[in-house]
């Protein structure tokens, strides 16, 4: 059984490998789009800053001058968007007539408000044209107020009693103190007061390292590095197209590839040496493992290949955990050969199985989010996408690539694709023994 | 070496194999002859295990078709009808495959697909991708495929159509030669000449039905040793003959059919002169006057009343 399975497999490689045309289908046109996808959306070598900067309005606040640049620079230097400062009222007008995004409105008196512990409430208007990209905006604007909160809630958690709003007997308002010049801050220590200066002395200290801790990224927004920034908030959705697009058609690329290697059982039906291959010393469960196999080889090195040129040329994170991304390739690939296996056998023509799979590989894609990400999709089909066993890689390889996960992360995408690897082949094969048992196997 | 009873094979309504019985001793080259549709392929494909029996048993190399599929496999080599090669592989690629499914590898492989190779005349041709061969030339390397792992039994499916006399005559001295060192040949075919050179035994099939079958000259002598002679005859004429062959010692009665009269004669030295001489006197034509032996055409002929060509 198992040098038959073993001349099965490579046979069917070497017959891959020698076929220059289907190689150039099987790899050159994926890699050729993939480049051409990288180019338009992607970073690295060619792509400069990436997907083009998705334009949104800032209005409203009294930050300080110094913020308030801070504030712009960090947007923009995350290469995704081009911010522009105006009014409550303009903006409204940009995200009404597209020309924006989406608008963040400031409250006013903000750091006053925030300074006295008052509610802070923000408000990010989206433009409902345009989902993916408003909803990018939603959501790392969503990821800084977290950190923003987290550290701010770390903050009261130390001092739970400290209540700012009592220093009335200080010359100016402490924001003052601590945001202004800090040599005034400095002058203000020398009070005759032991007691106050004491005080004050304390309130600095803490003061001090409550600036600290709005020094950290939240408040900063220093975001020129893109990858560290993923890897700490994975709420949210990538922040390149294209990191969410190569995976996403790597994958669809690689349905197709593995329609491409199963229908060869039918070439083999059609041209006799399947006859001929089952009158020799293999059964049923051979040919299809030897198929599966064959494919899951082909599939899983495609796939590798696809992500690795993404990696060099575009910058995608494909590197963090090569044995996790592996794995997932052998995975998926295994999920698909089996699934268009069993495709591949209910039918009995070439013709039935190019039809069935075509059909079947565009809903699939789809559903399970080859085509747009399924979040996009209302929640019933969403629930539907979770069938598909793209759905399940396209979910592995995105915790991977996008938020920088690694191999624990994506045991349960893993299981998923095993589950249905296995249980795939095994129904196949079911298949194949009863076709064989009918007289219609070849 | 092959046994087979009762064997029934229906697709469908089509019964394309009719409750046949025969045995093919070991070292026997037995063969198959029938026409287009007749049923050989299915009975190969029963016996090969490809199609599950309809009724009726068979045995191969001591393994039941039903019951031992796995066993039978391991001791038949199959040469299908059809040319069943990977074309996209060379001569040598495709031997080494069908090699490795039965197990051969390492030298032991590379030793016996050269052997084939050489066999088959087809060693220069070894590299080069079977889609640019000549039909005699795939024809070749589909025997050989079928040799690769030695096997007990083989069956051969019309091996030799749809190519030329030289090409075929190859075939069949390897297949002689073959059968010569041991191995059991079911050899089917719907060329009579081929049955006639080759087999030691043959069965006629028609219409999935076994018509005749035994020793090929038994089978020939079931006819009888008489020749036929046939010549354009005039019906108005036929008394006179029927008058004039009363002293020529005939097999059955005269024939005549679409102007065509025929005689089964024991002694054809003496009457064959006669008759050209009567049918000159009369100033008849003496074109068409034609002399059969028996053969199996006769044979095939007389069993179901239909050349086997049609
Ligand atoms: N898969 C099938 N389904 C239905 N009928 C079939 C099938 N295969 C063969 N037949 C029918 O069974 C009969 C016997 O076919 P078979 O192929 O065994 O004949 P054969 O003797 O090999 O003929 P040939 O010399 O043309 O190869 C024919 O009438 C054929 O039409
Ligand atoms: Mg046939």
């Amino acid at each position: 059984m198992l040098s038959g399975l073993g001349a099965l497999v490579r046979k069917d490689l070497l017959r891959q490998v020698r076929d220059v045309k289907s190689l150039v289908i099987y790899l050159g046109v994926p890699l050729l789009l993939t480049f051409i996808m990288g180019i338009s959306f992607g970073g690295g070598v060619f792509g400069g800053s990436g997907i083009s900067a998705i334009p949104m309005a800032l209005a409203g606040g009294d930050l300080p001058g110094g913020m308030r640049d801070q504030l712009t620079q960090g947007l923009q230097e995350t290469g995704l968007f081009t911010v522009t400062w105006t009014d409550s009222t303009e903006a409204a007008r940009l995200v009404a007539e597209g020309e924006v995004r989406a608008a963040l409105i400031l409250p006013d008196e903000l750091m006053s408000r925030f300074f006295q512990g008052d509610d802070v409430v923000f408000k990010l208007w989206k433009d409902p044209n345009s989902q993916v990209k408003a909803g990018i905006v939603e959501a790392i604007m969503t990821g800084i107020l977290g950190q923003f909160q987290a550290k701010e809630a770390a903050y009261r958690s130390l001092w739970p009693d400290d209540e700012l709003g009592e220093f009335g007997e200080l010359e100016e308002p402490l924001e003052e103190i601590f945001s202004g010049d800090p040599v005034r801050a400095v002058r203000a220590l020398r009070t005759d007061d032991g007691a106050l200066r004491e005080e004050l002395l304390l309130r600095f200290e803490r003061g001090a390292s409550f600036g600290q801790s709005m020094q950290e990224p939240a408040l900063v927004l220093d975001l020129h590095d893109r990858q560290d920034w993923a890897a700490e908030d994975d709420t949210r959705p990538s922040r390149n197209l294209y990191d969410y697009f190569l995976p996403a058609f790597a994958v669809f690329f690689m349905m197709w590839g593995t329609v491409a290697i199963i229908r060869d059982l039918h070439r083999e039906r059609e041209n006799r040496t399947l006859a001929r291959i089952l009158t020799g010393p293999v059964n049923v469960a051979t040919v299809a493992l030897g198929k599966w196999v064959t494919a899951v080889i082909m599939a899983s090195t495609q796939l590798m290949v696809l992500l690795i040129a993404g990696g060099l040329l575009f910058g995608v994170r494909v590197g963090d955990a090569p044995v996790a991304l592996l794995l997932v390739a052998v995975a998926t690939a295994g999920a698909a050969a089996s699934v268009y296996l069993i495709l591949g056998l209910v039918v009995s023509t070439e013709k039935a199985m190019d039809a069935l799979t075509t059909v079947f590989t565009l809903v699939f894609g789809m559903l399970g989010g080859n085509f747009f990400p399924i979040d996009l999709m209302p929640p019933a089909l969403h629930a539907v996408g979770r069938i598909t066993f793209n759905y399940w890689g396209n979910r592995a390889f995105s915790e991977i690539i996008t938020h920088g996960k690694g191999l624990f992360d994506v045991v349960d995408e893993l299981l998923v694709l095993s589950t249905i690897a296995t249980l795939g082949l095994i129904v196949a094969v079911a298949i194949f023994a009863v076709r064989q048992r009918r007289g219609v196997a070849a | 070496m092959i046994e087979i009873k009762g064997l029934v094979k229906k697709y469908g309504s089509t019964v394309a194999v009719d409750n046949i019985s025969f045995s093919v001793e070991r070292g026997e080259l037995f063969g198959l002859l029938g026409p287009n549709g007749a049923g050989k392929t299915t009975t190969i494909s029963v016996l090969s295990t490809l199609l599950p029996a309809t009724e009726g048993a068979a045995v191969v190399a001591g393994c039941d078709v039903a019951k031992d599929a796995d066993g039978v496999r391991r001791r038949i080599g199959v040469v299908p009808q059809e040319i069943a090669l990977y074309e996209d592989l060379g001569a040598r690629d495709n031997l080494n495959f069908w090699g490795r499914l039965y197990g051969l590898s390492g030298k032991d492989l590379q030793r016996r697909t050269e052997e084939m190779l050489e066999a088959v005349e087809l060693g220069e041709h070894a590299r080069q991708k079977v889609s640019s061969f000549s039909g005699g030339m795939k024809r070749r390397l589909n025997l050989a495929a079928g040799l690769m792992h030695g096997p007990e039994v083989l069956f051969l499916d019309e091996p030799t159509v749809g190519i030329d006399a030289q090409a075929r005559g190859k075939i069949l001295a390897l297949i002689r030669r073959l059968n010569e060192d041991g191995l059991t040949v079911l050899y089917t075919t719907h060329y009579l000449e081929e049955a006639e050179q080759l087999c030691d035994r043959i069965g006629v099939i028609d219409r999935g039905k076994m018509v005749a079958l035994g020793d090929k000259d038994d089978l020939i002598r079931q006819i009888g040793d008489e020749d036929t002679i046939s010549f354009l005859l005039p019906p108005e004429r036929l008394d006179e003959l029927l008058t004039l062959s009363t002293k020529w010692d005939l097999v059955g009665d005269v024939e005549h059919r679409r102007g065509c009269a025929r005689l089964r004669v024991r002694d054809t030295a003496r009457v064959l002169p006669e008759i050209q001489m009567w049918l000159a006197g009369q100033q008849l034509p003496l074109d068409h006057l034609e002399v059969h032996r028996p053969n199996l055409e006769t044979l095939y002929l007389n069993l179901t009343g239909r050349a086997l060509r049609e």
